[in-house]
């Protein structure tokens, strides 16, 4: 626990100005609106929410793909704005959710998963070869797919050709947006696996975005629920789905349906509307869908608040469970 | 709404389905042999991974195959209809009216250019002869059934101007305007946040349990398949491998291909966080040419010699329950 944060992000904000039309004003999207938590080394960071929430811009921004407009992202205690776009993706690597449309369909798997050493003018022309045929058997692609192009491949090979051309490097950060969101069933369990192997050998820390909540509750250790730009739930991921803090968290697992037939579908008890993210709630954004809303949820936004094993932003969180 | 006094006929009744696909491979058998009935006020879904066939399956029985596509069948009924011997314009005529489909993507059966109301109206008119004060109110009317608030409003609108969980929703309310028997929805909620899904799910079944339409969901989604679903076909390859009451296929499932599926998904409690997943090895073989034996032998750990050569015998179990493979039911238990 005392160890320093590999990367900390702290008040980050990022708003997008968005046209409503040729004569309407401009307004601002707050993509990201005053995050703050840390990713610690070896973890499994899961970041959850629905769409629009922000957890996609929240991972460009980890990847140094998109600057803030506020607030800033430490990685090893240095400010990644003023870090050379190159030397952070040495260490922070993503995995996209569509591996077709994020490989270069021209191009071999052995050139594709090399191509990050050229960059980097990593080791010779045969060094990078090596290395690359390496990772691309690592991730379950033996020598004989090295020719190979992407167009023929599953799916599930593909990802796996992204998850190569990602570690290569040695990076210590995988960014994983919805990594297994694209693919059938039977393909993301061995994904899943791999990436719980990946994690294990090679010493990784995962930031893993997901709408699929089992998916995040089986590989993450820890959980960030967002919801309109802010993390309103932060704890470790046990601690979380057994006894969910925030009301929307609550309302966000109440909504999964697990494979168990006879239970009908639940009523999360949200109501109709979804929240406009260009016009946000005052107080608690979350305030309009709340059942336990009372009158200053509406006028006070509420900070992260301690609790056991983690933090919720609401003045009348659940009571977490007794620790075991 | 059961009415035992009514004739037992199905909703929907597929008898021996199969579609052929031209490609520059030689045809690619989608969908091969499939028969299923709904009854009224039932949900069947069919389940199964990409290329399973379970879209073709449903386009066929709406017949919006695409034009490379060639259909057989010895049946499709729809209530007293026979679609496999009906003429164009019997089966136009049922099509939106008799049944209706609904996507994962409303904007495939949302018209850009038109607004929400004239689509409403245009389809009750044409089916049912309606005047479009009459439509109007029967679409103002469905609109606040799904949850959409001033739906008066709403009808003036363009489907852009709605996000999407409201233009599902209206896509829905579209369906039922002329209060179809038979409603086929292929992966309605896949691209919806669970918490929308969740709402359109129990918007579907209490529409189900007050009008009593039939409805066959096709879907990927497990989760969704347990919930919602009377009954349960499995799809593998073109075929239904696995059917049956919705708790005998999940709590007794017996084709390897269904148990490899159920073994694949994360469900808490049953694999530690971290830990590995069931998994299936290899891949979907390619359906061209003549298909011998099982299909799913090569990647199923219980195959024997004969799965290459024979085709699986159909076996059943309690209540319907039926599934295609050389295991006894002993022997698919262990």
């Amino acid at each position: 626990m005392s160890e320093a944060p590999l990367m900390s992000v702290q008040g980050l904000h990022r708003a997008f100005p968005v046209s409503a039309g040729m004569f309407r004003p401009r307004r601002t999207l707050h993509a990201v609106n005053g995050v703050t938590l840390d990713i610690r080394r070896g973890e499994v960071l899961g970041i959850v929410g629905e769409s629009g929430c922000g957890k996609s811009t929240l991972a460009r921004m980890l990847l140094g793909l998109l600057p803030a407009t506020a607030g800033r992202i430490l990685f090893d205690g240095q400010d990644i704005a003023g870090v050379d776009r190159r030397r952070l993706a040495r260490r922070v690597q993503p995995v996209f959710q569509d591996p077709y449309s994020s490989l270069n369909p021209r191009q071999t798997l052995l050139d594709l998963v090399s191509f990050p050493l050229r960059v980097h003018r990593i080791g010779d022309a045969a060094q990078q070869r090596r290395q690359a045929l390496e990772m691309l058997d690592r991730v379950g692609l033996p020598a004989r797919f090295a020719a190979r192009l992407p167009g023929e491949l599953s799916g599930g090979q593909r990802q796996r050709v992204a998850i190569a051309r990602a570690l290569v490097m040695r990076p210590e950060v995988l960014v994983c947006d919805e990594p297994t969101s694209a693919l059938d069933v039977s393909v993301q369990s061995h994904i899943l696996n791999l990436l719980v192997d990946l994690r294990r050998e090679l010493d990784l820390t995962y930031v893993f975005i997901s709408h699929n909540l089992a998916v995040v509750e089986h590989i993450a250790t820890r959980v960030a629920v967002m919801y309109l730009g802010r993390v309103v739930e932060l704890a470790e991921a046990q601690a979380l789905f057994a006894a969910p803090g925030h009301p929307y968290t609550q309302a966000l697992l109440a909504s999964v349906l697990t494979p168990e037939p006879g239970l009908g579908i639940p009523d999360a008890g949200l109501g109709v509307t979804s929240p406009d993210p260009l016009n946000p709630p005052a107080g608690c954004a979350f305030h309009p869908r709340c059942a336990r809303r009372e009158a200053r949820c509406s006028s006070e936004a509420p900070p992260l608040l301690a609790r056991p094993a983690g933090a919720a932003a609401c003045f009348f969180a659940a009571p977490a469970a007794a620790t075991a | 709404m059961s009415q035992p006094s009514e004739q037992r006929a199905p909703a929907l009744e597929v008898r021996h389905l199969s579609v052929d696909i031209a490609s520059s491979h030689g045809d690619v058998h989608a969908v091969r042999d499939v028969s299923f009935r709904v009854e009224r006020g039932q949900t069947l879904c069919i389940v199964g991974e990409s290329g399973c066939g379970k879209s073709m399956t449903s386009l066929a029985v709406m017949d919006l195959l695409p034009a490379a596509a060639r259909r057989r069948a010895e049946v499709l009924r729809v209530g007293e209809h026979d679609l496999a011997r009906a003429d164009r314009r019997t089966v136009n005529a049922l099509r939106g009216e008799r049944m209706a489909m609904i996507f994962q993507e409303p904007m495939t059966a949302l018209n850009p250019s038109l607004t929400i109301g004239a689509q409403m109206v245009e389809a009750h008119r044409h089916h049912r002869g309606s005047s479009a004060a009459q439509a109007r109110e029967r679409a103002v009317h469905l609109l606040e059934r799904v949850g959409i608030a001033s739906a008066a409003q709403r009808l003036g609108q363009y489907p852009h101007q709605l996000s999407g969980g409201l233009r599902q929703r209206v896509m829905i309310a579209m369906a039922l305007m002329c209060e179809p028997d038979v409603l086929i929805a292929d992966e309605p909620t896949t691209a919806l946040d669970v918490t929308i899904q969740a709402q359109i799910l129990r918007l579907l079944m209490d529409l189900q349990r007050e009008t009593g339409v039939a409805i066959v969901l096709v879907t990927h989604d497990l989760g969704v398949v347990a919930r919602v679903a009377h009954k349960v076909a499995v799809m593998y390859a073109g075929r239904i491998v696995e059917e049956g009451p919705t708790a005998e296929v999940f709590g007794r499932p017996r084709h390897p291909y269904t148990r490899g599926l159920l073994g694949c998904i994360p469900v808490p409690g049953r694999v530690a966080p971290g830990g590995h997943l069931g998994i299936i090895r290899g891949t979907v073989p390619a359906l061209v040419g003549e298909l011998r034996g099982c299909t799913f032998r090569e990647r199923c750990d219980a195959a024997r010699p004969t799965c290459a050569h024979d085709d699986p015998p159909r076996r059943s179990g309690a209540a319907g329950h039926a599934w295609s493979c050389i295991l006894e039911e002993e022997e698919a238990v262990s």
